[in-house]
């Protein structure tokens, strides 16, 4: 065995990757269980990847057939539904599991110099993930997927001049349709692997940058300890804490995250009563519908998902730790969740006037939230600073300069 | 600790903003708990295959289908009418002749109770929302205007004992079709019980080792 492996680390660093980035990976000693959290998105996108691997071997991507073959996978394939619960559930972990990982990013500023290609990478793996999720949506052909698609589909006829021509090639056909079904499955089937390629870059950052942590700032050696043993079993005992949660959904309660509307099939001459997108979409199609103008409101909703990667440039505080020293900071990213999750129920509900304005509201919110950023950081250090920071923060602060400085010097 | 908290409530929103939602315009639905029993799944099938399946199809159950829940083949062949067993059960009326009758197709039965919300209570109150009106014509209050007639005559019954083997009926049809549409969730649930046995056992032996394994760290 040694002698293979002997062998084989002359012609390729097996040993030294397996030392340098599992084993003995340095890694701060102060990570909270927040930080578990993109572990457990790779998970998911492994789960997800596996159960959609077994579900395309009975999936059949013809209008005519979709349907029906869900259903012989929910009902004849051996432990079929199992497979399918898995994958529907999953899609829904996902976004679960990114949103908080996102949150964390948020909350201790993790975005911070050296880490803005993280956040980026980060971003774009959250672009991709919402559009394997949409696409893989029309897959079972249900009403809610079909008119999902349609209306989400129509909404690049917003593109000046060109809108109807992006539409139809979007879609393969005038409506929503056969051709569109099968690109979505040929597209749903390829860009996990794109993300788990970027998932790779977005690693290969954090190996060169490490990972960020509570305080702010990067620790001096001494407070870091290798991956394995300590990391490795925290990340499998919040593992186990994901899984019981996850299971609870799959076993006990699948259906919560299909709308009853999608177990009818795809009928484009009825629409349904009401459209409403998956959970993880509602805040940013709340966003759509709240500006009255369909070419505004296409770019709001999309200024909303990737204004996020504007954030190292909008928080000009020089105070480490994100939220944890900075009580302003710290209060907006509490509004900002709540704006979040009242954009999230108004995305559900069928529109009315009252609801509207409640929605125009909480989109100014959003926005805002990121544009006062600037002025608000500049103004809250400066505060901060008057009012003399804590020594610990000090301390911080002085490490983190010195850390530079040496970096530099060398 | 604080941040947990606020996770938590925002997880939870997230989780529960479209069941809020449909919960929000259920509409008055009968408050009845629907059986499980195999019993009852099987009376219910009986009044599907006689009564339900002259307009609607459930062209996902299949004939030999029916021995999951307690038929034998030879209480199933009756209904075969030419068909086989390993066929999906049809309706007995053709799509042209319930157009002529309708003005549609009535919708397939496998799906529908997970096709509404709350689906097994909305079909069981359907079944009951027919009320006779003062012109004598039968209204659906549950759903106005439905094209399906009040196939168990409940709102011209008078009768108390056949009024509540009508209610008994609706009752048992929708235990049926609330297995029709999820034949696995009985496999689905007890295969669960040893899943999250296992995993909480699982889990609490890597808190223990994760405990260990840090206290070394001082
Ligand atoms: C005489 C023909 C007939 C019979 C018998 C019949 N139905 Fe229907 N059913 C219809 C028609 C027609 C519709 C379509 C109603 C509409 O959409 O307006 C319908 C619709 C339904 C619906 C869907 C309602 C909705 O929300 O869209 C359910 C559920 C239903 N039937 C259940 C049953 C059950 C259970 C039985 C057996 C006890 C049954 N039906 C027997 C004709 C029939």
């Amino acid at each position: 065995m040694s002698k293979i492996i002997q062998w084989i680390d002359q012609r390729f660093p097996l040993t030294t990757f397996v030392k340098h980035d599992l084993g003995e990976y340095p890694t701060p000693r102060n990570l909270s269980y927040w930080w578990n959290f993109g572990f457990l998105a790779g998970f998911v996108l492994v789960v997800q990847i596996i159960s959609g691997i077994f579900l395309a071997m009975h999936y059949k991507a013809d209008a005519g057939l979709a349907f029906d073959s869900v259903d012989h996978i929910m009902r004849e394939v051996n432990y079929g539904w199992l497979i399918r619960y898995l994958h529907s559930t999953g899609a829904s972990a996902f976004f679960a599991v990114i949103y908080i990982h996102m949150a964390r990013t948020l909350y201790y500023g993790s975005y911070r110099a050296p880490r803005e290609l993280m956040w980026w990478t980060g971003q774009v793996l959250l672009l991709m993930l919402m559009a394997t999720a949409f696409m893989g949506y029309l897959l079972p052909w249900g009403q809610m997927s079909y008119w999902g698609a349609q209306v989400i589909t129509s909404l690049f006829r917003a593109t000046p001049f060109i809108g109807d021509e992006i539409v139809i090639w979007l879609r393969g056909d005038f409506a929503v349709g056969d051709a569109t079904l099968t690109r979505f499955y040929a597209l749903h089937y390829l860009f996990p692997f794109l993300i788990f390629g970027m998932v790779m870059i977005h690693l290969i950052a954090l190996h060169y940058v490490k990972s960020s942590n509570p305080s702010g700032i990067n620790l001096a050696a001494k407070d870091n300890i290798p991956f394995h043993p300590y990391f490795t079993v925290k990340d499998l005992y919040g593992l186990g804490l994901f899984l019981i949660i996850y299971c609870l959904f799959v076993f006990f309660s699948p259906e919560l995250f299909i709308e009853p509307e999608n177990n009818i099939p795809a009928n484009p001459m009825q629409t349904p009563p009401h459209i409403v997108p998956e959970w993880y979409f509602l805040p940013f199609y709340a966003i759509l519908r709240s500006v009255p103008d369909l070419l505004g409101g296409v770019l709001a909703m999309g200024t909303s998902v990737i204004i996020f990667a504007a954030m190292p440039y909008l928080d000009r505080s020089k105070i480490p730790g994100g939220a944890r020293y900075r009580p302003i900071y710290r209060i907006m990213f509490y509004l900002f969740i709540i704006d979040v999750a009242v954009l999230t129920y108004l995305g559900a509900q069928p529109p009315t006037e009252l609801l509207t304005v409640v929605g125009q509201v909480a989109t100014f919110i959003y926005f805002a939230a990121f544009v006062s950023l600037p002025f608000v950081s500049k103004a809250e250090e400066k505060w901060l600073r008057r009012r003399g920071l804590p020594p610990a923060i000090e301390e911080l602060i002085r490490c983190e300069a010195q850390e530079r400085s040496a970096k530099s010097g060398k | 600790m604080k941040l947990t908290n606020a996770t938590l409530i925002l997880l939870l929103t997230f989780l529960l903003a479209p069941t809020q939602l449909l919960a929000s315009e259920q509409q008055a639905l009968r408050d009845v708990e629907i059986g499980h029993q195999p019993e009852e799944i099987k009376r219910g099938a009986l009044v599907a295959l006689n009564l339900c399946v002259l307009c609607h199809s459930l062209k996902y159950v299949k004939y030999h289908n029916l021995q999951e829940i307690g038929f034998l083949p030879n209480e199933i062949e009756p209904f075969l009418r030419g068909r086989e067993m390993s066929q999906g059960i049809l309706s007995s009326t053709t799509h042209e002749s319930a157009n002529d009758l309708f003005g549609m197709v009535p919708p397939d039965l496998s799906l529908m109770a997970k096709a509404r919300q709350n689906g097994p209570r909305y079909i069981y109150s359907l079944l009951l929302a027919y009320h006779e009106q003062e012109n004598s014509a039968i209204e659906n209050t549950l759903f106005p205007d439905v094209k399906m007639p009040d196939v168990l005559g409940y709102s011209v019954e008078e009768d108390e004992t056949m009024r509540l083997e009508m209610e008994q009926m609706a009752l048992d049809v929708s235990a049926f079709l609330a297995w029709a549409a999820d034949p696995r969730a009985e496999e689905r649930r007890s295969m669960g019980k040893y899943v999250i046995a296992y995993l909480v056992i699982l889990t609490l032996m890597l808190y223990l080792v994760k405990r260990k394994t840090w206290a070394r760290l001082g």
